[in-house]
């Protein structure tokens, strides 16, 4: 293996690994807390469209880049809306905003752009090597956060017994909210990330279930920030060689079972590692009276 | 909320209590306010789509009643309620365990692709070979229901993640099968060969796409459901564990078995709807075999539950929306993309009205 393909392959890597670790790694701090977050991906598909459309009309990616957080935060809002006041299913409806965001971008953009090929940005933000190399300082951060802080111990008090957590003083429902909204703002800016970053260009449906994967990619880590960098690292490495192979034509693998890959290790892992991952005690449920 | 409070009290009593409120029976006339409730939140979300494209919201909203409820569109409108209400009525039974199976769609879709690969090899069988591809398309179904279903009894995993996840990769292995080995040579397109002509379930009425399939499971499927599982005591038991853990083991109950069984017998009947769009709709798979049935068939079943007359109202009612807005976005020209939205609307509003019931 020469020199020039190693860089290749883990640039694509950073590239691959720097959206998720951003959305994963704040997924881990939202399921510590108690929260099941699948609006995720809704939020991401938003900010991705918001910051593309944003640059398009303003030739400023820094506009994008804001627009696209705010568009991730109001996704969430709307999920803290319905999972924490209304006390709906987590899990379904966090699905069902996914859903709408995926119909109302797509709407949109035909409203907007049109069919056909989207116009390629001229001004995104570039190369980005350094931010997206600080991304992988996020799961540590998670770490110090959450187990070497006054807050993480609310953190995790309120996702393994929100009841008595509150009956000690902790908000356990504003705590989730803010939470959920960080979230939101991390999900909308590596949404912005894969539209104006990395490409230039919005597709439909450009997130493509990588929401959803974070989801999955911090259950697999077993709920521990140490192990999320590895589960990311090695997923997006694997992706990697996987693309590079398509392109070299090397080895002829359907690229569906690739887009498919993700979901089958999860299932398959799920299945092995099942019971021995230890979920947050009160994961999915709502806080009780108290 | 003042009910919650019994929650932290381990006596029988209470216990005894909570099963009941959650096991109390369906009312008709609360059902009929609900669903209307419904239906004007829905108008009100199209109207208002209309609106940001330009598009008058009255015409669009006149497009799609027409397109649903119109007398020469009710056929096709019973066309799309078919498959609704079959899957819907599949997911009723683990819903009443509250056991969330999501992945409707990618059991309709893998069972479609298993009813088309064996009605292609069974040409010649006549009405045995409906049958068995029928059968065999459930069966598809079922062993993709079952897989989450083990996974969340003896693993503890969530079964709406599972089941999500299966739907994405039966997406991209029906793409792979289409585009490859189960591609036809005759057709440009990713779609399979035909299946046997003599397996066609042909139109009843000339003129339309009504096919015997639709006409037994409107007539037959949500009485048969409301039979086994509203009134009876595997209705009961499936509640009892819905109701919860405590609840189960108060009742001698457990889980394991019945939740397998529920949800395996959703996949199997989301396999039958696929089976039945491949031998009676478009007698060969595609890749827009499921035009979001298996989404679209989730709020049907949590808001009906075992219950014959609104598991028909609610699926006819939502096979009219889905044809009207496939016509008023033929007519009006109003972006696709709208389906998804309602799509999701649906559910949040599904998971209000349940939770409203209690």
């Amino acid at each position: 293996m020469d020199q020039g393909l190693l860089v290749g392959l883990l640039n694509s890597t950073i590239v691959i690994a720097a959206p998720l670790l951003l959305v994963a790694s704040i997924e881990l701090l939202v399921q510590k807390s108690g929260m099941i977050n699948l609006a995720v991906e809704g939020a991401m598909l938003f900010g991705a469209f918001s910051a593309y459309l944003a640059t398009l009309y303003s030739g400023n990616p820094l506009i994008g880049v804001l627009l696209g957080v705010l568009s991730g935060i109001m996704v969430s809002g709307i999920l803290a809306i319905l999972a924490i006041n209304m006390r709906l299913d987590q899990m379904v409806s966090g699905l069902s905003i996914s859903m709408i965001t995926m119909g109302l971008t797509a709407y949109l953009y035909r409203l907007f752009i049109g069919v056909g090929k989207p116009p390629q940005l001229t001004t995104t933000l570039g190369g980005l090597g350094f931010f997206s190399i600080a991304t992988f300082a996020m799961p540590l951060a998670i770490w110090l956060l959450l187990y070497r802080s006054g807050l993480g111990i609310l953190i995790r008090a309120s996702g393994e017994d929100p009841e008595r957590a509150c009956r000690l003083g902790v908000r356990v429902s504003r705590l989730r909210l803010y939470l959920l909204l960080i979230e939101g703002g991390f999900a909308g800016l590596s949404g912005a990330l894969l539209s104006i970053g990395f490409s230039g260009l919005y597709m439909d449906n450009m997130t493509a279930g990588r929401g959803y994967l974070a989801v999955v990619l911090v259950i697999l880590s077993g709920w521990d920030p140490m192990k999320l960098l590895p589960a990311i690292l090695t997923f997006s490495f694997l992706d990697a060689i996987q693309l590079r192979m398509q392109a070299s034509g090397l080895i002829q693998i359907p690229y569906q079972l690739a887009l498919a890959m993700p979901y089958i290790s999860a299932i398959i892992a799920l299945a092995i590692a099942g019971k021995s991952l230890k979920a947050p005690k009160s994961l999915a449920t709502h806080e009780g009276p108290c | 909320m003042k009910r919650a409070r019994y929650r932290r009290s381990s006596s029988g009593e209470t216990i005894l209590l909570r099963s009941a409120r959650r096991i109390k029976s369906y009312n008709m006339l609360n059902n009929v306010f609900l669903t209307l409730l419904f239906l004007i939140i829905l108008t009100t979300i199209v109207g208002l789509l209309a609106l940001m494209t330009g598009a008058n919201p009255l015409d669009v909203l006149y497009w799609i009643l027409w397109g649903g409820f119109s007398p020469q569109q009710i056929p096709e409108t019973l066309l799309r309620a078919s498959p609704i209400l079959i899957i819907a009525s599949g997911l009723a039974v683990p819903y009443m365990a509250r056991v969330w199976n999501i992945g409707s769609e990618g059991q309709l879709i893998f069972g479609a692709l298993g009813a088309a690969w064996i009605g292609i090899h069974l040409s010649g069988w006549g009405s045995f070979g409906i049958l068995i591809a029928v059968l065999f398309g459930g069966l598809c179904g079922l062993i993709w229901a079952l897989i989450p279903g083990l996974l969340r009894v003896y693993r503890g995993s969530n079964e709406v993640l599972t089941t999500l996840m299966m739907n994405y990769i039966a997406i991209y292995m029906a793409s792979y099968l289409l585009n490859g080995p189960l591609k036809s040579r005759a057709s440009l397109f990713p779609e399979t060969d035909l299946v046997g002509r003599d397996l066609w379930l042909d139109p009843l009425f000339p003129g339309t796409r009504i096919h015997a399939g639709i006409l037994i499971s409107l007539a037959l499927l949500p009485l048969a459901i409301h039979i086994l599982f509203g009134r009876s005591l595997i209705g009961l038991r499936l509640r009892i564990i819905g109701a919860g853990e405590v609840q189960a083991r108060y009742f001698k109950l457990s889980p394991g078995l019945i939740v397998i069984l529920s949800m395996i017998f959703s996949g199997f009947m989301a396999g039958v709807a696929g089976s039945l769009e491949v031998l009676g709709v478009h007698h060969r798979a595609l890749p827009t075999i499921s035009q979001g049935y298996g989404y679209l068939a989730i709020p049907v079943a949590m808001i009906s539950g075992p219950s014959a007359p609104m598991l028909l109202i609610a699926s006819i009612g939502l096979g009219g929306v889905t044809n009207g807005v496939t016509v008023a976005q033929m007519i009006v020209g109003i972006p696709s993309g709208m389906m998804y939205i309602l799509q999701g609307f649906l559910l949040i509003m599904a998971l209000i009205i349940i939770k409203i019931r209690g």
